[in-house]
């Protein structure tokens, strides 16, 4: 029975379906499932084979940021009861996320966000057309050990710029990694600009974030 | 989608008027006296080797000849039938030469190339019939029965050979009637449409006159297929051009309707330019893509089956000219709803074929039939509901169950071959290009395809058969 | 009266013999509905408080706080009406003006791109000012390009007037009528000027505007200040605007065509809205570069055959609304 609710949670987890999920983790405590079996073999499990799928190409992008949010939509169940026992899923790091001040496209930016969420990564998504000091500030009193900026357009890839000098100038340049995306973003940029790392696609952005937490 | 009207309905019938005209004063060339006779005893005027043809006998063979019908597969999976609104690709018939896949080098065709196109077509999901190279290592005198009996081997898809004479369709058809275990099976379910061609202008030499009786006589399915040349053998002016391939075509479906009245006939185009310069025949042009598409509403007009050269180029490299040509021909041959689409992997004016082509075209093919399904329109499709989460949630549909159920729904078409990724991916991936792709993958499936082999003692009855034919036929 | 009854000339001189058709008639329909039924339900959020006040006048319904526009039919069915289907796109001597609308067919290049490659060394490098130069010369001498667009971006330019620079440099360099975006209002005022000096006046840039302007809505459904202001000033100024969308289907717009349809018919719509509340009459184009989102790679392929498909579509809205098309760039 037990194994059956993991079993159909982690079906649920790579159907993509979010209030299923809620369901079913709700279903599994009561069924008397210790939280972080919940989350370790039902939602980690789940969003595991979501990401095997999408390396098969048999799942796309929607597949991939679906399971997300499934995976976030139980892990808002059993958090707090892990957080209760004592326990903690294991992070690797938050990532603060947003798209730079003049810039409103979200659509990158929040496949990032889904991927790193799924892959273990506290993610705080600022959202899109952020002024350059909200970043600052929240480097400042978060603590987060990463920042995100993103910048679709050639016009606004200078506030990446722009951010990373504040950091510097405020001194906080330090206590964070500083990722680069967008369209017109290259490698030449992020080096040019002074980040920490940078990444053509959303994929590759997870293993540049997974590589610096590790190295970190 | 509704197919394209190249020619405006007064058009279309002051063509019809015209060939009419041709056929009922200038007449057909037929070198073949028992035809003749024939044609004399149904109401034909002949003057000399000269046919003339009436109207009312034109509009006779017309109505006799089924307006739809199938090429099978050896399994039924592979059938095409040849209906309005369908078009299938038909790879390149009677290339001298093929681009070898290893070496990147033109070199003469050869019986293994047959082999290689008729299996490489048969792994390909959007490639739906074979039609062979010439090889050189055969002698010329049984090189169709050949070639039928390599594509039988090596495909289950329906295939099409061009024949030169009534011999060879008697080898053909015992080939094809081993395979299918007799020839009434065969002529049940055939796998093999055989096609004659009229020499440009008007006239039917005494072999291929017997290769369209023979053909008929067996009730297989017959492609007339003339080539004239503009500015050549035939009229500088385009439609005076489709006028007198369009008697050429009408001309053989009446021989092949008088025979046996219903033989299934496809009406074929291979009209081309002759490049006024260098005098060779040009089939990339603006102009090609124009009869092709005038060749087919006419065969819709007639109520039989079009088939056009469709993937046409003179580009003999893989460049963009290769590539735009092509897809051009393409594109006006299906809009304008032709059934069959000939000249798959062909370049260099068909003067070569080539693997890696072919597994381009099968991309070409996919790319235009999503544009020719047309949209989906209805409630779920216009997504107000959709629109509404959207805007109201983060902006962005990706995480949308409309999105995942109508991506898996096939709303998105989701390319084999063609580049997909960024700049700096591809930048570090060593800038693969679509040509190494296409090598690969032809590479790949000329390896590991395997077409599933016909029993041993029909293998042996086909070399029997072929052991006949060299007997009879090859001059020592 | 409605932009159903406007007057079509559809058999002018260079009007293609044949015709494709993706969308029927009750297609057609179907879309226009469905985007009405967006337009005046879900809205479109606008930015701007000039623009957000000429709206509020024209009878649309705003919400100062959500800046969301909601747009009655009779509003659209209006500005509909009033735009009109044939505009012209001067070029300097008169000699090569380009007449848009109707079913006349005529050919640009692309912009804006932000790299070329080199043509000495083939490398792949940022565009300079002497690249819109070069480009623009270049489609001035090709026969079938009938407009110039600026075809790359001045890098090295001033950041914050890349615009300005970018429309000298083209107006030095093709007597074609030259296609490109501002930042906003002020630059739009600061272009109108250059050009009025070139065209001998203010009034004489109306008569035969040397440049049109191009403006991209953010999709989903929003109007921000470079639009709002493109519209608007240039409605003022008579300088044809190309309210241009740039969805990306499955991401940025419905997955299923006909959906992203109707938020780039909305898109479209509203911004033409606008641009007929502003200054009814003023020429505006219908514009198209949208496309599909590839589920693997997060890219906007435009050699998709959805893009083809969005573009056919597209230009039968506009033939629908008989109203001058620009597919598939921007």
């Amino acid at each position: 029975m037990s194994i059956d609710i993991l079993a159909d949670l982690r079906a649920a987890v790579l159907d993509g379906e979010p209030a299923e999920v809620k369901q079913m983790a709700q279903r599994a405590l009561a069924a008397g499932l210790a939280p972080l079996a919940i989350v370790q073999e039902g939602l980690t499990a789940g969003i595991r084979e979501v990401g095997e799928e999408f390396q098969k190409g048999k799942y796309f992008l929607p597949d991939l940021v679906r399971g997300a949010h499934s995976m976030e939509a139980g892990l808002e169940v059993l958090e707090p009861l892990l957080a209760g026992n004592g326990e903690a899923r294991a992070s690797l790091g938050t990532v603060i996320l947003g798209t730079v001040h003049g810039d409103l496209h979200s659509i990158g930016k929040n496949i990032v966000g889904a991927l790193l969420r799924a892959s273990g990564f506290e993610v705080e998504d600022l959202g899109v057309n952020v002024p350059t000091q909200v970043f600052v500030e929240k480097v400042r009193e978060s603590g987060a050990g990463f920042l995100g900026l993103s910048a679709l357009l050639t016009t606004t890839v200078h506030q990446q710029e722009a951010v990373i000098t504040a950091l510097e100038d405020g001194g906080l340049r330090d206590r964070v990694r500083v990722l680069l995306g967008g369209a017109p973003i290259d490698k030449a940029w992020a080096d040019r600009v002074g980040a920490d790392g940078y990444a053509p696609d959303a994929a590759r952005a997870v293993r540049v974030a997974k590589e610096l937490a590790s190295a970190s | 989608m509704r197919p394209l009207d190249i020619l405006a309905g007064e058009e279309l019938e002051r063509i019809h008027q015209a060939t009419l005209d041709v056929l009922e004063h200038t007449g057909f060339l037929i070198q073949h006296a028992a035809t003749r006779d024939r044609l004399d005893g149904i109401g034909c005027t002949v003057r000399g080797d000269r046919v003339l043809m009436s109207a009312d006998l034109v509009a006779r063979a017309l109505e006799s000849a089924p307006s739809e019908f199938t090429l099978h597969g050896r399994k039924s999976e592979n059938d095409c039938p040849l209906v309005q609104g369908r078009s299938y690709a038909l790879s390149t018939s009677g290339s001298p030469f093929v681009i070898d896949v290893r070496t990147g080098e033109r070199r003469s065709a050869l019986v293994g190339d047959v082999a290689d196109f008729a299996r490489l077509v048969d792994a390909l999901p959007h490639s739906h019939m074979v039609s062979p190279p010439t090889p050189k290592d055969v002698e010329p005198e049984i090189v169709s029965p050949v070639r039928v009996a390599t594509m039988l081997r090596n495909t289950t898809k329906p295939m099409r050979v061009i024949v030169e004479s009534g011999v060879e369709v008697r080898y053909i058809l015992q080939v094809a009637a081993v395979a299918h275990g007799g020839l009434e099976a065969f002529r049940a379910r055939p796998q093999l449409q055989i096609s004659v061609s009229p020499l440009s202008p008007l006239t039917l030499s005494e072999e291929a006159t017997q290769a369209i009786v023979e053909t008929a006589e067996a009730g297989v399915p017959l492609g007339v297929v003339p080539a004239p040349m503009v500015g050549a053998t035939g009229p500088m002016s385009l439609a005076g051009c489709l006028v007198q391939q369009n008697a050429e075509v009408l001309g053989g479906i009446v021989i092949a309707q008088t025979v046996n009245p219903g033989t299934p006939v496809v009406y074929e185009s291979r009209l081309t330019i002759m490049d006024m310069r260098s005098g060779q025949s040009i089939w990339g042009n603006p102009e090609v893509a124009l009869t092709n598409a005038a060749a087919a509403q006419l065969a819709r007009y007639y109520g039989v089956p079009g088939s056009v050269t469709a993937f046409g180029t003179s580009a003999k490299g893989m460049d963009d000219q290769n590539g735009f040509e092509r897809a051009f021909n393409l594109l006006a041959a299906v809009m304008a709803g032709a059934s069959i689409l000939g000249a798959m992997g062909a370049g260099d004016n068909v003067l070569h074929t080539s693997v890696e082509l072919i597994v381009l075209d099968d991309e070409l093919v996919a790319w235009v039939d999503k544009l020719m399904r047309g949209m989906r329109v209805d409630d779920e499709s216009l997504a107000v509901t959709a629109i509404h989460e959207a805007v109201m949630g983060d902006g962005s549909f990706l995480a949308l169950r409309h999105t995942r159920d109508f991506l898996r729904g096939g709303e998105i078409w989701t390319p084999a071959l063609s580049d997909r990724l960024n700049y700096e991916v591809w930048d570090q991936e060593g800038r693969p290009t679509i040509q190494q792709r296409a090598r690969a993958k032809a590479l790949e499936l000329l390896a590991n395809h395997e077409v599933e082999p016909l029993p041993e003692d029909v293998d042996r009855e086909i070399d029997a058969v072929i052991d006949d034919a060299r007997a009879e036929l090859v001059v020592v | 009266m409605s932009f159903r009854d406007k007057p079509r000339d559809d058999g002018a001189v260079g009007t293609p013999r044949v015709r494709f058709e993706l969308l029927r008639q009750e297609a057609r329909e179907a879309i226009h509905q469905a985007t009405l039924e967006v337009l005046g339900e879900v809205g479109v959020k606008v930015v701007g408080d000039e623009a957000l006040d000429i709206l509020d006048r024209a009878g649309c319904s705003v919400d100062p706080a959500t800046q969301v526009v909601k747009f009655p039919l009779g509003v659209v069915e209006e500005a509909l009406e009033l735009a009109p289907g044939k505009i012209l796109l001067a070029s300097r001597d008169g000699e090569r003006d380009y007449l848009m609308g109707g079913r006349v067919v005529g050919y640009t290049n692309f912009g804006e791109g932000t790299k070329v490659y080199d043509l000495e060394s083939g490398e792949l490098r940022d565009s300079t000012l002497v690249d819109v130069a070069a480009t623009a010369r270049l489609c001035d001498a090709m026969e079938m390009t009938a407009t110039y667009e600026r075809a790359v971006a001045p890098n090295d330019a001033p950041e914050h007037a890349h615009d300005i620079y970018a429309l000298e440099a083209c107006l030095r360099n093709t007597t074609k009528h030259i296609h490109i975006g501002a930042n906003d209002g002020e630059h739009v005022e600061l272009m109108v000027d250059m050009a009025a000096a070139v065209a001998g006046g203010r009034e004489q840039l109306r008569a035969r505007p040397l440049f049109s302007l191009n403006t991209c809505p953010t999709s989903p459904l929003q109007l921000h200040t470079a639009s709002t202001e493109s519209i608007v000033y240039g409605a003022r100024h008579g300088v044809p605007v190309n309210v241009l969308s740039m969805a990306m289907a499955g991401a940025s717009s419905p997955i299923s065509l006909s959906g992203t349809l109707v938020t780039h018919n909305a898109e479209v719509l509203a911004g033409i809205v606008l641009s007929q509340a502003a200054s009814p009459g003023a020429p505006v184009m219908y514009g198209s570069s949208t496309t599909t989102f590839d589920m693997t790679y997060a890219t906007a392929p435009v050699g998709a055959p959805e893009l083809a498909m969005i573009s056919a579509a597209v230009a039968e809205m506009s033939d629908y609304y008989w109203l001058p098309c620009w597919v598939a760039g921007g």
